[in-house]
């Protein structure tokens, strides 16, 4: 042991201490994990496409909805909060889809075609539904748990997304701020 | 010892410590290349595995999506296949996903303070490489300054013992002893004693 070992413990000691702080640094600062609100879609922006075969055997294209609202649902016929906010797009449905004012069109997250036509058949509900091949709809308006639901205004661009159930006044009100705020 | 002899022995050192620098500097770098690089994407499904393993699952605790069996993660694996069937680049294919699940890209950005994911590991290397130049040198300048007068007088004092010892009469040899092939090591000169020997004692 010589006098000069303690310089020499500082010249190793003190660059890794340099760089430990500089990770920890790093690591405080960032972010904790993902961001779980789940996706989001571009308010303002365009719609992502939405073309499908729907479980009656017809064809749904969102550009065809042009001139109306749309509510796009996305549920499981498993998941509790789907089944609880069901009979309120129904309601919705019923009061705006004959007037041609509203559409609601629901896409099945992970669900069977069977599963999802026994559900309508049970639950009632008189829209387009699409259950096979959803994987790539879900992913381009961000969907990472249902429910969710995008309201597409009558020009094809989004309103808004609304995270977890919602009811049929949730859904007036954002159709009727967005009108306000056009007219304005 | 001489200085030269002590110079000839520094080099001969200098080279076996260079010969061990060198086979830590490639079976390092072959280690770390093995442990780190995975080497760019072979196939399509490769392609698509690596862009899954850099982005997180939406809804899971530290899983990526090639890691986790989320619904959300199995369409996302799905949609980067679809979109490496297309021929869409990475960087196209991660802005996607990124746009519609914010803050999962697991790529550390090269700017700001994400940066120092990339630039701490080469600082680091960089300034373990410095150390062991300095050390190197260090024991070089220490080998090439030859013996010490205090190494000398060692020397000095085990030759002066050496000849000293050598100078008593011997025993009458034995007929093994006669031998000149059974010749007893221990009774060399002094000329044949190991310099390395002497100068490893004489450390101080």
């Amino acid at each position: 042991m010589t006098a000069e070992t303690p310089r020499r413990t500082v010249w190793i000691v003190a660059p890794v201490a340099v760089v430990l702080l500089l990770l920890l640094l790093l690591f405080a600062t960032r972010e904790t994990g993902p961001n779980r609100d789940t996706g989001v879609v571009d308010r303002g922006g365009l719609a992502p496409s939405i073309v499908g075969e729907t479980v009656d055997g017809g064809v749904f294209d969102l550009d065809d909805q042009r001139g109306r609202f749309v509510v796009v649902n996305f549920f499981s016929t498993t998941c509790v909060p789907c089944i609880r906010e069901h009979p309120e797009l129904v309601s919705f449905h019923e009061a705006y889809a004959p007037s041609g004012f509203a559409e609601v069109v629901s896409v099945a997250f992970d669900d069977s075609a069977s599963n999802v036509a026994g559900f309508f058949e049970s639950n009632g509900g008189d829209w387009p539904v699409i259950a096979r091949d959803t994987g790539s709809i879900a992913v381009a308006y961000g969907v990472a748990l249902v429910p969710e639901s995008v309201i597409v205004a009558d020009n094809g661009e989004v309103v808004d997304k609304l995270i977890g159930g919602v009811t049929r006044a949730q859904i007036e009100n954002v159709i009727g701020a967005y009108i306000e705020e056009s007219r304005a | 010892m001489t200085r030269g002899a002590g110079s000839a022995m520094g080099s001969r050192i200098t080279r076996r410590l260079l010969a061990w620098l060198g086979v830590v500097v490639v079976g390092g770098s072959a280690f770390l290349f093995g442990a780190v690089d995975e080497g760019a994407p072979r196939t399509d499904a490769d392609r698509v595995h690596s862009l899954a393993q850099n982005f997180g699952c939406p809804v899971c605790d530290g899983q990526s999506v090639a890691e986790s069996d989320a619904v959300v993660a199995r369409n996302i694996r799905q949609q980067i296949a679809r979109r490496v069937d297309e021929g869409r680049s990475d960087e196209s294919i991660i802005a996607e996903l990124e746009a519609a699940f914010p803050g999962n890209d697991y790529t550390p950005a090269a700017s700001g303070l994400s940066s120092l994911v990339w630039i701490l590991p080469v600082v680091a290397g960089a300034g373990a490489l410095a150390g062991l130049v300095v050390v190197f040198r260090r024991w070089r300048r220490e080998i090439e300054a030859g013996a010490t007068p205090a190494d000398e007088r060692l020397v000095a004092d085990f030759l002066s013992e050496t000849d000293a010892t050598s100078a008593q009469p011997r025993a009458e040899p034995t007929e093994a002893s006669a031998d000149p092939t059974q010749a007893d090591p221990t009774q060399a000169g002094p000329t044949q004693t190991d310099p390395t020997q002497v100068d490893e004692r004489g450390d101080g």
